[in-house]
């Protein structure tokens, strides 16, 4: 089955990465790996925003785009059932849970993102693949939180970070 | 491409292209299955939303309007 990689991971994409080593070792595999289009939109996002005087987020922001386009890369669209999913679940969960001792975010930046995972989790789910993320303690709640609002479809399964 | 494979995977690019004739059916299947399965999801928010009642009250046109102001006004996510 094929699993979706959230921005934790589809972040770690660079040339020459072992990431970018793995996601291209599965392509031609059941077990292909797919790219959420939230996630590439934060990846593309933190890269723009991160470029100005850095030559390494210019490069990629460069680099992105070509391999976007390659016919092995399975991006996945965010799609109505996905849309109505995080717009209920927002309404049910509109905060992160409490920060990790850890994160230096702010308030408002760790809403952003997790908005943000809601999307990236509803459309793993919407497609009923698996996610693998870094961030496993939260994307189980989100799964949580799906299966509390739709218990007859089928739940997300949350994957720990192949990397 | 498929002499890329090819190499990759040790083998003459006529047997790759046989192998991703298979390939392509197989990842075809999978999406088909995917899409498959983004309905069912959409149906079990469906049914989750419950029955429609026939006398339900529905917005009229004013209420609408108003609410659609509301959300402009605040965002929508406040």
């Amino acid at each position: 089955m094929p699993v979706a990689w959230d921005t934790t991971l589809v972040s770690r994409l660079t040339p020459g990465s072992s990431a970018l080593e793995l996601f291209e070792s599965t392509q031609l595999d059941a077990a292909r790996v797919l790219i959420p289009a939230v996630s590439v939109m934060e990846v593309v996002c933190g890269h723009a925003r991160a470029s100005a005087g850095r030559r390494r987020s210019e490069r990629l922001l460069n680099w992105l785009p070509g391999f976007l386009a390659r016919p092995d890369v399975g991006v996945l669209g965010f799609t109505r059932t996905a849309a109505f999913a995080v717009g209920e679940a927002r309404a049910r969960a509109p905060f992160p849970p409490s920060r990790r001792a850890r994160d230096r975010r702010s308030k408002a930046e760790r809403r952003v993102s997790w908005a943000l995972d809601m999307q990236v989790a509803a459309t793993a789910w919407a497609f009923g693949v698996p996610v693998a993320t870094e961030n496993v303690a939260d994307f189980e709640r989100l799964s949580e939180l799906l299966a509390e609002l739709y218990p007859r479809a089928k739940p997300l399964e949350v994957l720990p970070s192949p990397l | 491409m498929t002499r890329e494979a090819a190499t990759h995977l040790g083998t003459t690019p006529n047997d790759a292209l046989i192998l991703f004739a298979e390939l392509g059916a197989r990842l075809y299947a999978q999406e088909i299955e995917m899409a498959r399965t983004e309905r069912l999801q959409m149906q079990a928010i469906v049914e989750a939303a419950g029955p429609v009642e026939p006398d339900a009250e529905y917005p009229t046109e004013e209420e609408a309007r108003e609410a659609a102001l509301f959300l402009r006004r605040t965002g929508g996510w406040a």
